[in-house]
């Protein structure tokens, strides 16, 4: 069983999606997606910036600046290899009602390809600054989009759905998970994208010692 | 005003030798150069970004008590990765942890640099280098080591000639904070910075003539 953690407001994890469903089409697999809801203003500080892309108003440290400046141009690389947009936020925003639609896509979606679908729709809209992720009419509708009812969903949103997910964060920290992706396979823990290729070593039964990290293999 | 370190041409790997995980990426590169014509630059790298989190004011119970226990599992995170990294090196089960204190081994580093020995010496002092530091479990390996380290490779160290580094690892240092390059294993090709090991397989199709796709 792999697990994949992702959050929709990460660039790091949004550069990863199309890769790991590489991985379901190329091992027969079914990925476990579970949300992992950043809290980043608590690591890297908070800051938002206008249409210009002027800080409008920030907390952050110089050395997070640089921490942020530098993932953004790595991610955006990515990004470019894949022919993706991504477009740098303004605001750090609060991902959780996508998550939970991630977590109700992944009970009610009939098909892999559905789910595929809420999760590449939201990824790439987002990242367009396209899809306003703090609605949660906006999300109901990406899941009818994708081909999953999202009759009940604001009842879940508001209820169990809320609940699953507050506490699915308890216990992904609790089990020492802290950002994204993170791939969770034969009880090792991996954090980051460049873990890609030890991840299909263990999909390939781990032959000879644990391989080097690096980009993905080429996407089909 | 002095002539930069770094040129916009070079290519460069930055290392700490505090860090067991750019030995890795030493031994993985230097496989890629078997292969590859173009010329390599092994620096070292003395400041680490760190843990930016400990930047932030938490504000209020909530956030600081998920910041506490980010960074513990971070924490937790970064030793399985070290594990990892040893037994990549073939040194699965070791419990060596090698030496914090690497200033001078790291002049070293910057003294064959700048005598423009060649890159299967580089690679002999850092070799060396690791045998030693494992066999001191945590202990600094000591300047006299340092210095045997550098003549076991064929240079004639005498004296404070190591020493007489100090000057060009301070501009060095801020060359490498003014271009951003936020901790090591790291690279800089044609003008660029990546840090990482995982850019490698990027790197090496770029160096080979971008042929065929890139990785992605």
């Amino acid at each position: 069983m792999l697990q994949v953690y992702i959050d929709f407001k990460s660039p790091y994890a949004f550069v990863a999606l199309r890769p790991c469903w590489q991985l379901e089409r190329d091992y027969g697999i079914a990925i476990e997606w579970l949300p992992l809801t950043l809290n980043i203003g608590s690591y890297l500080g908070t800051a938002k910036v206008d249409d210009t892309g002027k800080v409008t108003s920030n907390n952050r440290s110089p050395r997070q600046w640089q921490a942020v400046r530098y993932a953004y141009m790595d991610a955006r690389r990515y990004a470019d290899s894949q022919g993706l947009l991504l477009k740098g936020t303004q605001k750090i925003w609060d991902s959780s009602i996508a998550a939970i639609g991630l977590l109700w896509a992944t009970d009610h979606a009939r098909n892999r390809a559905a789910l595929r679908d809420y999760t590449t729709m939201v990824f790439d809209r987002f990242w367009q600054r396209q899809l306003d992720i703090e609605n949660a009419a906006v999300i109901a509708a990406v899941l009818e989009e994708a081909g999953i009812s999202a009759s009940g969903f604001s009842d879940y949103l508001a209820g169990p759905g809320r609940y699953h997910h507050d506490q699915l964060q308890e216990q992904i920290l609790q089990a020492g998970c802290f950002g994204v992706p993170t791939f969770c396979i034969n009880s090792e823990t991996y954090f980051g994208r460049e873990n890609l290729p030890i991840v299909r070593w263990h999909l390939e039964g781990e032959p000879g010692r644990i391989p080097h990290k690096a980009y993905d293999t080429v996407l089909s | 005003m002095s002539e930069a370190l770094i040129a916009e041409s070079d290519f460069v790997l930055f290392v700490d030798l505090a860090r067991i995980d750019s030995f890795v990426c030493i031994s993985a590169i230097r496989d890629m150069m078997v292969d590859l014509s173009h010329p390599l630059r092994l620096l070292p790298l003395n400041h680490q970004l760190g843990n930016v989190a400990e930047d932030v004011k938490s504000r209020g119970q909530d956030m600081a008590s998920y910041k506490d226990r980010r960074a513990r599992a971070r924490s937790a995170n970064l030793a399985q990765e070290r594990l990892r990294d040893y037994a990549r090196l073939g040194l699965a089960g070791t419990d060596a942890e090698i030496p914090r204190q690497v200033s001078y081994a790291h002049l070293g580093l910057l003294w064959l640099d700048q005598a423009q020995v060649d890159l299967s010496e580089k690679f002999s002092y850092l070799d060396a280098y690791l045998q030693v530091a494992l066999e001191f479990r945590g202990l600094a390996v000591s300047e006299a080591e340092v210095d045997a380290i550098l003549v076991g490779v064929g240079q004639q160290v005498k004296g404070s000639m190591v020493r007489s580094m100090t000057g060009q690892m301070g501009r060095l240092d801020e060359e490498i904070g003014t271009k951003g390059i936020l901790s090591a294993p790291a690279f800089f090709l044609r003008g660029q910075r990546y840090i990482g090991q995982q850019h490698l397989p990027y790197l090496n199709w770029t160096l080979s003539g971008c042929r065929g796709i890139a990785p992605v």
